[in-house]
């Protein structure tokens, strides 16, 4: 960074939904409170979520001609399936950020797997000459709306990524060292109550995408989100406290994903029988 | 548990998380399972969110033009009579481009299943207010709020279709709150269409949390402000023993 123009190119990849977006735009915003020049442009399809999400962002101390580029000197991976869309993008001088490698991170630190995308931002911020404290400050303007708690996780993710950022060798970050989690081959999350009768119920993990509506409608709120469990996009999955679940189907029923299944095995003889 | 007609490579469905489709789609699932139909029934999308159902079902499947849905499954009932004509439409592609299509099918009775999603918005080109948007509600074309003032009430289609309908059609109006009602009245409507007897139409109040900018809670809160306006129930039955 001793050059005397910087001028650096950051592309970040990853699943709709994972925050790239919001990742690019506080960086763009801290950068912009610095002094710096910069654009950002957003790259991703009609699908809004559960598509590959791609953002562009130039950095500069001067004025940038062209909002887009041929190859990145920072790369942010986040997702397996961005890795095909990316790989033009990277030559040998390319800092590779491996996102994938810190999925379960969050988790780690009980903090929610939301705050992801903070972690990584918080590793990137490194490799910027911008200052964190205004990263952090952009960081609290763009989470106004959100609740406390979630700011607070926010930074403490934040200070966490930038704690492993400094600390990481450069050579763990190479693209070549991801570790390939298939979620066809993800296991079904199966919960078989003791008391009778019995209830088993079961979760598809690769079907959720923690929309919620279950864990709304559950009349004994046995419900919840999972603190180490990702869905197909990244976001925690539904888990069951079975010991509170009475067998209703409710969330079945409400379930768009089809992801939930109960069985009762021995169902009441006066219940409605559903073919 | 996952409709047999469902086409499992396709799963998980490209529809965004808690969109109100999941829950249409796997209640005309279990429809079709129900009533064993699968093997003559077509289903023709419409442009919009609708479309992402086009690799869900194991069932034969078209998407046209925007708002043309209706015209095509109706000469596709024409050619092939004993087929299951289902259109899934959205409120952009029924109430607006395509309502002269609505109307005259309706008028000409055609054995029609149609069946409208209305989300009270434009869900796949990002939120833009709908004919069917509700008085107040805040969209990317609307930031302060519809103006009904301006703008006209929020359209009402079971029933403007209803006085160009005749004795054999069925319509009615159901909330994707209850699933179970939702399976029956859309079973009401096909075994209408089965019978020969002539056009159905099932509207359907869905959600949409991405443009709503909602979460699971405050998406049914929305949900029952719009059910509060859309009057629910079978609003027309076909006349017993005719």
């Amino acid at each position: 960074m001793k050059r005397e123009h910087l001028s650096l190119k950051i592309l970040l990849a990853g699943e709709g939904g994972q925050g790239i977006q919001v990742m690019a735009q506080i960086l763009q915003g801290a950068a912009y409170q610095t002094g710096l020049q910069t654009v950002y442009i957003p790259n991703y399809g009609v699908e809004q979520r559960g598509g590959v999400s791609l953002a562009y962002l130039q950095i500069s101390t001067l004025p940038i001609p062209y909002p887009k580029f041929k190859t990145a000197d920072i790369l942010v991976l986040m997702c397996e399936r961005a890795i095909p869309r990316v790989k033009p993008y990277q030559d040998s001088q390319t800092q590779v950020i491996n996102g994938i490698f810190f999925l379960n991170t969050s988790a780690q630190h009980n903090l929610s797997p939301k705050t992801h995308n903070m972690l990584i931002l918080g590793i990137l911020s490194t490799l910027l000459p911008i200052n964190p404290e205004v990263i952090r400050q952009t960081m609290k303007k763009r989470f106004q709306k959100a609740s406390a708690l979630l700011l607070n996780q926010n930074e403490q993710a934040f200070l966490l990524g930038r704690g492993l950022g400094l600390r990481l060798p450069q050579d763990a970050q190479r693209l070549k060292k991801i570790p390939v989690d298939d979620h066809r081959k993800w296991s079904d999350q199966i919960s078989v109550s003791k008391k009778h009768p019995k209830i088993i119920h079961t979760i598809i993990r690769r079907y959720c995408k923690s929309c919620g509506i279950c864990i709304s409608r559950c009349p004994t709120k046995a419900l919840h989100f999972s603190k180490t469990l990702t869905g197909i996009y990244g976001t925690p999955i539904v888990e069951v406290d079975i010991k509170k679940c009475i067998g209703c189907k409710m969330c079945e029923t409400v379930c768009p994903d089809t992801a939930i299944s109960v069985k009762k095995e021995e169902p009441l003889a006066d219940s409605p029988q559903k073919s | 548990m996952i409709p047999k007609c469902y086409k499992k490579e396709s799963l998980p469905h490209l529809f965004c998380p808690g969109c109100g489709y999941g829950v249409i789609l796997k209640s005309l699932g279990f429809t079709i399972d129900q009533l064993k139909i699968a093997h003559q029934t077509v289903l023709g999308l419409d442009i919009g969110c609708a479309l992402l159902a086009w690799n869900l079902f194991n069932v034969d499947t078209i998407q046209t033009h925007h708002g043309r849905t209706i015209p095509v499954m109706a000469g596709l009932k024409l050619a092939k009579p004993k087929a299951i004509a289902l259109a899934l439409v959205g409120d952009g592609g029924a109430y607006a481009i395509g309502l002269q299509s609505l109307l005259h099918s309706a008028h000409r009775n055609d054995p029609l299943t149609v069946i409208v999603v209305n989300n009270s918005l434009y869900a796949m080109t990002g939120g833009q207010m709908a004919p069917t948007t509700l008085e107040g509600e805040i969209t990317t074309t609307t930031p302060l709020g519809r103006d009904c003032q301006k703008t006209g009430l929020p359209f009402l289609g079971p029933e403007t279709v209803i006085p160009l309908t005749n004795q054999f059609a069925y319509v009615a109006r159901v909330s994707i709150r209850n699933p179970i009602v939702l399976e029956e009245t859309f079973k009401k409507a096909i075994l209408n269409q089965m019978k020969g007897k002539g056009f159905s139409l099932v509207e359907v109040l869905s959600v949409c949390p991405t443009n709503w900018k909602t979460d699971a809670e405050k998406t049914f809160q929305f949900l029952q402000e719009m059910e509060n306006y859309y009057r629910l129930g079978e609003i027309k039955k076909p006349k017993e023993g005719e």
